[in-house]
């Protein structure tokens, strides 16, 4: 169609043997491209490929640890790429009934966790590690990003330097101290603890940046009608800010499901499943289990936080928003 | 800040007779009163915990940092002992540390060169509502809600059996590279894994700073002659989302050096020293080894790194906000 055009000297063009002006095309012709439109639609492709690449790459590990998940040792061994012949449900079974970890706690000696046991840890570790951290930050970012009070500032910009700073080499103090007051190896005084630190963080900047995007107009209104500032919060503004808290949640949840090295370093005789899975795994040859066996345990971990993610999926999109770092 | 709407704005709505109470009060008005309250009740738990726990592990640790530990958990003043002991050490032979240093520098810049641009044209596009990217922003959370450790594993895994297999009998390779156990490669790896994953966030994020982009602000563009990806991207996108890249580019950098990221998952206590980064070494010496007379050494270590670190993180934030484009003007 381009060859419609012909270039005429001075500012018209022919088209289909009619002479046109330039800015006057005729009904149904198209326009030329020009080079940065060309540029544009080059490197649209080159990086839409790009993208795709990387999803299938994502894609590709987890989908051959189902697949594998499904052979016989024998069957991963000969055919590691392949489909499996015959879909076998038996390393699920295996998994389930040999999987477990033992450990040494000083004072009490041998602790063996079986699946519910690292289950149970799982949940109560993933909830209460979130919902008093997220709770406290909801909370803090509110009264900074919505009142004025001495310290306010301080309080704030402490925050943003905490979260620049690179404080490196203080384990070792740290683990002395946890010693020191019990908070190392007990897991209920580890969950009390975890609200530390709520006025900084990626989770507190998500959360001040979406107060701020909340009217006052509607604390003023409780206010009017006679509400505290507690009142205010609970009953008027905190419905509003509940999805990002509930994203922060979710993506907390997430995090400290699949964390193992909270419980390797700080929690050493206590087990969840992830550090279960991860012993595990890393003892395979002590349980006579083969890779496939390990790679459905793998499978079965990954199902709470894939149901769990799929589930708010939508609001995880829509609500995770970062600013800077300034008030 | 200042754009802010306080409470105090509240106290001019107040009702009549609570005007009235406000008159009375001698200095605060009552109102003020319970706002300081609730201010005081909301952060004494967060910020008690955090000052009793930040204060006491770091001062603990810069004094820590001037001690001896004995066998037996005595301690004795040592001066500047550890520090001579730590600076002499990384030119000892063998000594890992370097490579720490100089593995978390690399960690750090070479994504920040090589992803920042992909993150941005990859984030564009999903604003852009592009066809196919919607499927791409999913999948890159995948790495989010997959135990991390159960793709580091399955990562390593796919890499040291599945990838010979393919090489083997797709393309007839025999003697495919063992990534995970040359050391040629498996720094190289460890890096590659990080950029692989660093993605995940990146593509949820940007796409959302951009999305709150107004749209007018395209359209008046656009008259002004702003018509092609690149004019968009540099002119409008990237001075509007800098907050958040600046944000990022910050924090990541403390994140980094105190991450021993995948290296535990891949090795647990046994990673090849060409891999090791900072994090993994002060985590390895500190919870692995357990060695409390070697601790003053790490916290004489860690307060030198501080003291160099700190101050570079505050001048390239301070960089960043000078040089960076301004949407204040």
């Amino acid at each position: 169609m381009r060859n419609l055009f012909k270039k005429h000297a001075g500012p018209a063009l022919v088209f289909a043997g009619r002479t046109v002006k330039k800015n006057e095309r005729p009904e149904g012709a198209k326009v030329p491209l020009k080079w940065t439109e060309v540029l544009d639609r080059i490197f649209k492709v080159l990086t839409m490929v790009l993208m795709i690449l990387y999803a299938i790459s994502l894609l590709v590990p987890l989908f051959w640890m189902l697949m594998s998940s499904f052979k016989a040792n024998d069957e991963f061994l000969l055919y590691t790429f392949q489909f499996p012949k015959k879909f076998l449900f038996s390393n699920y079974g295996e998994v389930l009934s040999k999987f477990e970890y033992t450990v040494t706690k000083t004072g009490v000696g041998i602790v063996r966790y079986g699946l519910w046991d690292m289950f149970f840890y799982s949940v109560v570790w993933a909830i209460f590690t979130n919902l008093i951290p997220v709770f406290f930050r909801t909370l803090t970012s509110y009264l900074i990003c919505k009142y004025k009070f001495p310290g306010r500032d301080f309080i704030f910009g402490l925050g943003l330097i905490l979260m620049i700073l690179p404080i490196i080499g203080t384990g070792a103090a740290g683990l002395r101290i946890a010693k020191a007051i019990n908070t190392y190896d007990n897991m209920l005084n580890r969950i009390l603890i975890c609200g530390s630190g709520a006025f900084y963080g990626f989770d507190f900047i998500l959360l001040f940046g979406a107060w701020k995007g909340i009217p006052w107009e509607y604390a003023e209104a409780s206010f009017i009608d006679g509400g505290g500032n507690f009142k205010t919060f609970l009953n008027v503004m905190f419905p509003m800010i509940l999805p990002t808290s509930t994203v922060v949640f979710v993506l907390g949840f997430l995090v400290t499901w699949n964390d193992y090295m909270t419980f390797i370093t700080w929690l050493p005789s206590y087990a969840n499943l992830a550090v279960g899975m991860y012993m595990f795994q890393y003892n395979a040859s002590l349980y006579m289990v083969g890779t496939p066996t390990i790679l459905a345990g793998f499978t079965l971990i990954a199902i709470p936080t894939t149901i769990l993610y799929l589930l708010s999926q939508k609001v995880i999109m829509a609500k995770l928003n970062v600013g800077g770092l300034k008030g | 800040m200042t754009d802010k709407i306080t409470s105090a704005a509240a106290t001019e709505t107040v009702p009549p007779q609570n005007k009235k109470t406000l008159k009375k009060a001698d200095g605060l008005s009552s109102k003020k009163k319970k706002d300081y309250l609730f201010a005081f009740l909301v952060l004494l738990y967060p910020m008690g915990l955090w000052a009793f726990f930040f204060f006491s592990t770091n001062i603990y640790s810069v004094i820590m940092a001037f001690q001896h530990i004995d066998y037996f958990g005595n301690t004795t003043f040592a001066g500047f002992d550890n520090f001579v002991e730590f600076l002499s050490s990384m030119n000892s032979e063998g000594n890992y540390l370097n490579y720490a240093i100089k593995n978390t520098l690399l960690n750090y810049l070479i994504p920040l060169f090589i992803c920042m641009p992909l993150y941005i044209f990859f984030s564009y596009y999903i604003f852009k509502k592009t066809r196919g990217s919607k499927f791409v922003q999913i999948i890159a959370m995948v790495p989010r809600l997959v135990p991390g450790m159960v793709i580091s594993l399955v990562f390593k895994r796919f890499v040291e059996t599945a990838l010979p297999s393919i090489a083997s009998t797709v393309f007839g390779i025999e003697n495919f590279p063992r990534f995970f156990s040359d050391p040629k490669y498996t720094y190289g790896t460890t890096l590659f894994y990080t950029i692989w994953l660093s993605f995940s966030t990146s593509l949820i994020v940007y796409p959302n700073a951009m999305n709150s982009i107004q749209q007018e602000i395209f359209e008046s563009a656009q008259l002004d002659g702003v018509n092609n990806i690149f004019s968009e991207l540099w002119y409008i996108i990237l001075p509007l989302i800098y907050p958040t890249l600046e944000t990022f580019l910050i924090t990541g950098f403390s994140d980094f050096i105190n991450n021993g990221g995948s290296l535990i998952t891949f090795w647990l206590d046994s990673a090849p020293i060409e891999t090791y980064n900072m994090g993994y070494y002060f985590y390895l010496e500190t919870f692995r080894v357990q060695n409390e007379m070697g601790y003053p050494m790490l916290a004489a270590g860690g307060l030198i790194f501080t003291c160099i670190l700190g101050p570079l993180t505050f001048l390239f934030k301070y960089l960043l906000e000078k040089l960076g484009p301004s949407t204040e003007k």
